[in-house]
């Protein structure tokens, strides 16, 4: 019984408790829940979310109250200039989906300049880009969502490579990898975490606070730009409004996977278990026939249920 | 004093889960006693500081007031039977006013239920005058405040509700030698109307100044309570640290050559103006100042963390100027800053992450992989060479003494093998033991042909290490002197901003 709550203590082992006991009593609820299609459906909708929480978390981690509100405008503006480089500049689709990713980065890349290098207040910094590239994604398109990609796009979108939904096997398991590795095996992760934990102390020692913040707001805009390109593919269409509220999931999911709001403390894996948790959750709730309106308001449930009983647990252990 | 006693503490004990923090203490304090407790860092004083101040309970042994057993539920039970205790660290709303900060909480209200600010402040302003302070602080905020005086307000504060036991934990170690004059006249004021104060500092000349008595502790036990004129430095430190302690650490050196550092005309507005001197290899130069003399300010400058304004500096013969803090280190400068909560430590972090941050592009491959294996080693072995005492070198910084901590934060600046070593009060705070360990550290650093800026607002470290000195007041640098020129009379003169004695 102690060994049991001191591993439920710990937030990955807890979402994936969480997560065996959701698969258990959905699968009971509906026999259509364990299907390929289902479990394909589910992922293909969390594709985009896992790529706007790493990016999130990793910010957050970084510390300085970091948080950045504009991705979900970041993934609908880089996501129609990439629609309009493919309809308008008769640009190759593959070539124009590089550009958007590089576009999102760019974007996110104002965001490092005030925030990280001209010391704006995170939430000021990026509430001021999230309206303005919300606005411009509306205004270049005149609010009509960009079409006319040829059928090989929706490969990204809408295939399976090797099994796995096309933008999971190339775009969100790579990523995880690779930022798995450099948060966990390389200096300039364990920088991230340091400055997450003591800005000042970070500076004393010789890291440079404002070039890894700098750099982690460009890798968000990259991200999303990524997001935006295969929100484009799954749907045929770049949407301008597509990434509204996009940003507040993201933070949900980094805050439910465990990363400390104030810096310093968690990991990717126990944001990607969130994801998962979130969309399962989702996705039980619609073969429920359930109201989307009343899916918000059990994200926010779960995110107070499973933070509070978590914190219940980790505090019994510590005692 | 054969009268019942102010505060008993009757054999207590406290565990925390398996380490015995406190042992069996017993001692009494009276009314207008000034006790203070003294033993090395983790010897247990914060734990019975705390203890009294209704924080802990203790798990055996009871404590006494007035000679009747009292048990304290939580710290109001503590303040309501007239404990007061003002800790290491001030606590306070910054920007809130000294008055507001002064009744947090327990504001006066008029007849009709709204804030009494007026008696308030009346009542605030007549408690500052009592302590020796200016009334007319009561309307600033603290912010405005030195740090000195923001620590002489709280006391003011813990003792303004007709306290009759005054916890003081290190209240001289962030105050300057004027405002520390200040305390000891409000410790004995105090002391005339019959309170009891329990005094916990590291700085032992102070407490045979201003003490009764003494209780020391360590590890957890208590090895001796004796009145003050029995006791002498070295018997106190003795018993303190169950051995003798060298306490000269001064070693000859041969000091010669060009300059490795040096300084001309530095400035910046506000902070220090026309800052000169030179260090040579291995020559220890003391910096004392008190704390607000532009003392850190300008070692910021050095350490290309604060640019100065104005002047240049030379690194063994060719002109610097750091850009960054990392352009310092890899041009071998490496400063160890004077705050190791705020300015040094990861305290969540595992010792090896606090002992390699700013080193790890050196311990990993050309990809930025971190080697883990060499790393380890590393700590390991610094760890071993500065003797940290901890339960290895994954155990987390916030795990270890304050002294300990200091260590590792001294660890981080020599793993740079820098050719400057600039150490902003290396000591403060700490243990007699690591202090002296820390000294022997300094000392064969510099015998290996380190150079090394010595700041200290501690005159006996600068006088007992550097061979030669520099003060600095109000931002200005006096000229340098020798080991065998300077007195100790004389650099604290300087400091004060008082002329040199005619010889």
């Amino acid at each position: 019984m102690n060994l049991l709550r001191k591993l439920a203590g710990n937030r990955i082992v807890f979402l994936a408790i969480l997560i065996a006991t959701m698969t258990a009593v959905m699968s009971g609820l509906s026999p259509y829940f364990l299907t390929v299609d289902n479990l394909l459906g589910m992922t293909r909708f969390g594709a985009t979310m896992a790529l706007l929480a790493m990016g999130q978390a990793l910010i957050v981690l970084a510390g300085g109250a970091g948080i950045d509100i504009s991705m979900g405008s970041i993934l609908s503006l880089s996501g129609v200039l990439f629609g309009l480089l493919v309809w308008k500049c008769g640009l190759d689709v593959w070539t124009a989906s590089a550009c958007g990713v590089v576009i999102g980065g760019l974007l996110g890349s104002v965001n490092g300049l005030t925030v990280a290098v001209w010391d704006f207040p995170p939430m000021i910094g990026t509430f001021a880009t999230m309206w303005a590239y919300a606005a411009l994604a509306l205004i270049i398109t005149g609010g009509v969502p960009v079409s006319g990609f040829p059928e090989s796009f929706a490969f990204l979108g809408q295939r399976t490579v090797a099994g796995i939904p096309a933008q999971i096997a190339l775009a969100v398991m790579p990523v995880y990898i690779i930022l798995q590795f450099v948060m966990s095996k390389t200096a300039f992760g364990r920088s991230v975490y340091l400055i997450g934990i003591n800005q000042e102390a970070a500076r004393f020692a010789g890291l440079s606070v404002t070039r890894i913040r700098f750099f982690l707001y460009c890798l968000s805009g990259l991200l999303a730009g990524m997001g935006g390109v295969i929100m484009a593919s799954w749907l045929m269409a770049a949407r301008p409004d597509i990434g509204v509220g996009l940003e507040m999931q993201a933070l949900t999911v980094t805050v439910l996977g465990g990363i400390d709001i104030f810096g310093g403390s968690g990991s990717l894996a126990g944001v990607m278990l969130a994801v998962l948790v979130v969309i399962m959750m989702q996705s039980g709730m619609q073969l429920a026939n359930i109201n989307t309106v009343w899916q918000l308001a059990v994200l926010g449930v779960i995110l107070l249920g499973a933070v509070a009983l978590n914190q219940a647990l980790s505090r019994k252990t510590s005692n | 004093m054969g009268s019942i006693p102010l505060l008993g503490m009757k054999g207590v004990g406290k565990s925390f889960g398996g380490t015995r923090a406190l042992d069996d203490v017993s001692f009494d304090v009276h009314a207008g006693e000034i006790h203070s407790i003294v033993g090395e860092n983790g010897a247990g004083k914060s734990t019975l500081m705390k203890m009294i101040a209704g924080v802990h309970a203790p798990d055996s042994g009871h404590m006494e007031m007035d000679g009747k057993p009292v048990v304290f539920h939580g710290p109001a039970d503590a303040t309501r039977a007239g404990v007061s205790i003002v800790y290491q660290e001030p606590m306070f709303f910054p920007k809130l006013s000294v008055v507001e900060n002064f009744y947090l909480g327990e504001e006066l209200l008029t007849p009709s239920g709204g804030m009494d600010w007026r008696r308030m402040t009346e009542e605030a302003a007549e408690g500052m005058t009592r302590m020796g302070l200016s009334p007319d602080i009561v309307s600033k905020s603290m912010n405005e405040l030195s740090i000195g005086t923001q620590q002489l307000t709280l006391i003011a504060r813990g003792v303004h509700r007709n306290a009759r036991l005054l916890l003081l934990d290190e209240p001289t170690s962030i105050l300057s030698h004027v405002e520390t004059g200040i305390l000891f006249s409000m410790v004995r004021e105090l002391k005339r109307r019959g309170v009891g104060i329990l005094y916990i500092s590291h700085r032992i000349q102070e407490l045979f100044q201003i003490a009764d008595a003494m209780t020391v502790l360590r590890d957890g036990r208590k090895i001796v309570t004796m009145p003050v004129a029995e006791a002498t430095e070295a018997s106190l430190v003795e018993a303190m640290s169950g051995r003798s302690v060298e306490f000269d650490n001064y070693v000859k050196r041969d000091i010669a050559g060009d300059p490795m550092l040096s300084v001309k005309d530095l400035s910046r507005a506000g902070y220090y103006s026309h800052v000169a001197f030179t260090l040579r290899k291995g020559e220890i130069l003391g910096v004392y100042g008190l704390v607000g003399a532009g003392r850190s300010e300008m070692a910021r400058a050095i350490f290309g963390e604060m640019p100065a304004d104005s002047g240049s500096i030379e690194l063994d013969g060719k002109p610097f100027a750091p850009a960054s803090v990392k352009a310092a280190f890899d041009s071998g400068i490496a400063y160890v800053p004077e705050d190791r909560r705020i300015q040094g430590l990861f305290m969540s972090r595992a010792i090896r992450d606090n002992m390699t941050a700013g080193l790890l592009p050196r311990l990993a491959s050309g990809r930025g992989v971190i080697d883990r294996k060499r790393e380890r080693e590393v700590a390991t072995r610094t760890s071993e060479r500065l003797n940290v005492k901890s339960a290895g070198i994954e155990a987390p910084a916030s795990s270890l003494s304050g002294g300990n901590q200091q260590k590792v934060l001294l660890s981080r600046g020599i793993l740079h093998e820098p050719r400057v070593l600039i150490l902003d009060e290396p000591t403060r705070g700490i243990d007699v033991r690591t202090k002296s360990e820390v000294h022997r550290l300094i000392m064969e650093l510099a015998g290996q042909g380190v150079s090394i800026l010595l700041i200290s607002s501690d005159l006996p470290e600068v006088l007992g290490l550097a061979d030669s000195f520099v003060v600095m007041h109000e931002g200005r640098m006096s000229k340098k002197r020798s080991r065998e020129e300077a007195g100790e009379q004389e650099i604290l003169r300087l400091a004060l901003g008082l002329e040199p004695e005619k010889v």
